[in-house]
């Protein structure tokens, strides 16, 4: 039960930074309905920015994380208006869209490794690691790593900050509602490009940030944007496409779930399950956990 | 009795789309399903024909119970239909399109294909007949060649039938076929169903050009809010103050008397 | 009447089939023969005939995978699984059993179009954006099984495969080379896949699967089982692709993780986009070229002293590119017409 519970405290961290992915993903998905496949290299690239700032410009924690979340902006509006617009702009977006951000993805992943060299790099040490106590459980103590407690901290701040632009500006709601229905919002008058842009925008912070978390906790390398994009994807699906909520619980629950097995089962399979778990969910519930039911008009 | 329907339900959460509908059609007769938009009326088909299942009620069709019957299966049993918003086979040619709906009348599997088999090559030689027949019966055979969404609009609603003819149906179901139609392609398209009725298929029709359904339905049913509220004959219908109501609201049919 | 075709009958220099095949016959004899009638000197290098082996295993591979992404229109990031699952259920047959090769391709084969059918169970619930990560989930698991289950040799793999025989005579031996052996065996195989295909494509079952590429609830309105066809497209393509495995199983002498990788499986799924979705000569080309293409950049990244590879830039650029100028593929049929 002492470790059962640990475990999941260790997971909440990890949790967090799938979550940010996540949303990432289905913000973007939600507006222009194409799987932004190079996500996954936003967050590695936020990475990279947090970490040339830190380790040549000293710069401390909080302007760091700011600097990379404000890079991620700009490659993520880059890569629509490089990648996306053109074909947007031809109508021939669902059909290609993904194909290009493979593409896309490829170029950047790999113009990385050319760039930064394929060797694993640290951060440095931002804030001192040390196991804060919790609570105790009998004679033995629930912890948490200070960096954990940071970055949980961060995302917390973020996933605020992102509920709060979403549920009470204008530009907010104009995403959720752009997220329905895109053409009638055109009809509307909204400026549809520039929505566009904004959420690119968000998702490339929310990405950027995510990679700075990991960084902090982990070396970081050109090639890890693959996996992370794909389990920031499948919490995305596991929570429900569409669904800000739903993304947050899928990453907090995939999180979890990764402790456990490599707690319990094997750290081998500590990948592997969460897309287990995605197909399972997918297979009896394809609308995810909280998703709203997608249904074809006949 | 060709086919009937016995207190049919089909419920989407607490929205009740049709509510106990019976229904009946016989052999060779042209019956018309009218009604306001969102009546029930394609929900009703997509019950019909298994691509939704009624939540409730019994669906028969030459005796069967199809009710929970897979589409594929309905229509290997004779019941076709085309849609509202035309789906062809938009990439492929028109006469693809027909061999295509060929499909529940073969049996060739993957085997036949790859030795070529006396059964393939008799069933080519067979869609090649169909493909000819279903399209000179809606007069776009010259068209063959095309591919289906470059067609013209009012073509495509006749390919849409001519697909439906090659799977051979003894009940056609259409949905608005004339939506969107200038008066030159409607007067084409009644010309077509009359030809049709002559041949005797049963057809459903759900439309909207209320001239076109008076000419050639021998019975209307009148679909309100889920619910079937009237049927007859044409002229019986057209007069029903219940239909009248729905259509125009609350109060139109009471002027005469109020 | 004309017969109704999907393809033009017409192959490579408006040659027929039958034509394309005989010369490609008798240019692959000649690779494998022309050194012995030259005094046992490798007279063509053995590095071309290793990639020559490499193109027509691609090419088997993106013949596999036009099933779904082609004929059935969906796309798959996850074919490399099935590719891998032939690779090693021939090396754990060969080195536990000691089955014959030919046997264990067999057994590959029905290993993967039983595992096909949970992927396809998946395609049928799921679609579009979704079932492209089912699909990259599901391959990404075989690896970690073939990683985590000692049996398999962990990120190792299994290595010292020995050579099939064909009539008692090691393949290896059977031509001039080591390898002309395998370029006889995959040309025979290519050629196959792509009669079956091009047999399918034109048949009852190949309109099926237009008919549910174009719109399911029109073609399960028409009377097609679209159920059975997606599956039916699923187990054809996982046991292509798994004859692929076990052949490169065996001419590698070794499997590793690193069959299932996810770069494998966008390689091939690369291979049927820029070959042109559907057609089969665009499968071959298609496989050829992302053969082809990587080691003449490998080759630049040596001869220029580059310290990184430039061919994964430029494979992201081609795509990029291509969705742009001709998304149908090199020799796709255009499919979404604008306006």
């Amino acid at each position: 039960m002492f470790v059962f519970l640990q475990q999941i405290i260790n997971g909440l961290a990890q949790g967090g930074i799938y979550s940010l992915i996540a949303i990432g993903w289905t913000t973007v998905f939600g507006i222009v309905g194409v799987i932004n496949w190079t996500h996954g290299e936003v967050y590695m690239l936020g990475a990279y920015v947090g970490y040339f700032v830190t380790t040549f410009l000293h710069l401390p924690l909080i302007p760091a994380l700011l600097v990379s979340m404000l890079a991620g902006m700009v490659i993520a509006v880059l890569v629509d208006e490089v990648g996306y617009r053109p074909l947007r702009k031809r109508g021939v977006l669902a059909a290609t869209g993904f194909i290009t951000a493979l593409g896309l993805s490829t170029i950047l992943r790999y113009s990385a490794s050319a760039a930064f060299t394929v060797n694993p790099r640290a951060y440095p040490e931002l804030i001192e690691q040390e196991l804060l106590t919790l609570f105790r459980v009998g004679d033995s103590a629930i912890t948490i790593s200070s960096l954990h407690l940071i970055i949980l901290i961060g995302t917390f701040v973020i996933m605020v900050a992102l509920e709060l632009f979403m549920k009470r500006t204008l530009t907010g709601k104009a995403m959720l509602a752009a997220s329905q229905d895109m053409q009638t919002l055109g009809l509307m008058g909204v400026n549809a490009e520039l929505l566009i842009k904004i959420t690119f925008a968000i998702s490339g912070a929310l990405g950027a940030a995510a990679g700075f978390f990991i960084g902090l906790l982990y070396a970081i390398d050109p090639i890890m944007g693959a996996l992370a994009g794909l389990k920031g994807w499948s919490c995305a699906i596991l929570g429900g496409i569409g669904s800000i909520a739903g993304s947050l619980v899928g990453g907090i629950l995939l999180g979890i779930a990764e402790s456990l097995t490599a707690g319990f089962i094997s750290t081998g399979y500590k990948d592997a399950i969460g897309f287990a778990i995605m197909i399972f969910i997918l297979l009896i519930k394809p609308s995810g956990l909280m998703g709203y039911k997608f249904e074809e008009k006949v | 009795m060709l086919l009937e329907t016995h207190k049919v339900t089909k419920a989407f959460g607490g929205l009740k789309a049709n509510s106990e509908i019976d229904f009946h059609i016989d052999e060779g007769e042209i019956v018309a399903i009218i009604g306001p938009n969102g009546s029930g009326k394609t929900t009703f088909y997509n019950v019909i024909t298994g691509i939704s299942s009624a939540t409730s009620g019994q669906v028969v069709f030459k005796g069967k119970d199809i009710t929970h019957m897979h589409p594929e299966k309905i229509t290997e049993l004779g019941m076709a239909r085309t849609f509202q918003n035309i789906r062809l086979f938009g990439n492929l040619t028109v006469a693809e399109n027909i061999v295509i709906a060929r499909h529940c009348r073969r049996h060739t599997g993957i085997w036949d294909a790859v030795v070529n088999s006396k059964r393939q090559r008799d069933e080519i030689a067979t869609n090649e007949e169909f493909v000819k027949k279903c399209l000179d019966y809606v007069g776009i055979y010259d068209k063959k060649d095309w591919i289906a969404k470059n067609l013209p609009y009012g073509m495509q609603r006749r390919l849409e039938i001519a697909r439906v003819l090659a799977t051979e149906p003894s009940l056609i179901l259409l949905d608005e076929p004339a939506a969107g139609m200038n008066p030159h392609e409607k007067d084409e398209l009644v010309e077509i169903i009359l030809r049709l009725k002559s041949d005797n298929y049963s057809i459903i029709l759900i439309e909207h050009a209320m001239r076109m359904v008076m000419n050639i339905a021998e019975r209307v049913v009148v679909f309100d809010h889920g619910q079937k509220i009237a049927e007859g004959k044409p002229e019986e219908v057209k007069n029903d103050p219940v239909v009248i109501e729905s259509y125009l609201g609350k109060g139109a049919s009471g002027n005469g008397t109020a | 009447m004309k017969k109704l075709r999907i393809n033009s009958g017409e192959w490579l220099f408006g040659l027929s089939g039958r034509v394309t095949f005989l010369i490609s016959a008798i240019l692959i004899l000649f690779v494998c023969f022309v050194d012995k009638f030259h005094g046992g000197k490798a007279w063509i290098p053995s590095y071309t005939q290793h990639i020559l082996v490499t193109c027509l295993l691609s090419a088997l591979l993106a013949l596999g995978l036009n099933f779904i992404s082609g004929y059935l229109g969906q796309t798959s990031l996850g074919h490399a699984a099935f590719y891998g699952i032939g690779a090693y259920t021939t090396a754990v047959l060969l080195t536990y059993t000691g089955l014959n090769f030919w046997l264990s391709i067999f057994v590959g084969m029905l290993m993967s179009m039983l595992l096909a059918i949970p992927l396809a169970a998946a395609s049928l619930r799921v679609k579009g954006q979704f079932l492209v990560v089912i699909t990259y989930a599901f391959c990404e698991i075989f690896r970690y099984i073939a990683i985590n289950v000692p049996v398999l040799g962990g990120t190792g793999g299994m290595a010292g495969l020995k050579a099939p025989e064909v009539f008692g005579v090691r393949i290896t031996k059977l031509a001039a080379t080591n390898k002309g052996g395998y370029m006889i065996l995959l040309f025979l195989l290519v050629s196959v896949a792509a009669f079956f295909s091009w047999r399918v494509q034109r048949s009852r079952v190949g309109y099926a699967f237009a008919a549910i590429r174009e719109d399911e609830i029109a073609a399960e309105a028409m009377g097609i089982n679209v159920k059975y066809y997606k599956t039916l497209a699923m187990v054809i393509s996982a046991a292509i692709c798994s004859i692929a495995g076990s052949i490169q199983a065996a001419f590698a002498t070794m499997v590793s993780p690193e069959l299932f990788s996810s770069t494998k499986s966008i390689q091939i799924f690369s291979m049927v986009v820029i070959g042109g979705r559907m057609s089969i000569k665009g499968m071959i080309l298609g496989g050829s070229l992302m053969t082809i293409l990587p080691e003449v950049f490998h080759s630049v990244k040596d001869m220029a002293g580059l310290s990184f590879d430039p061919w994964n830039i430029l494979y992201g650029l081609l795509l990029v590119v291509m969705m742009r100028v001709r998304p149908q593929g090199i020799w796709g049929r255009k499919e979404k017409d604008e306006g």
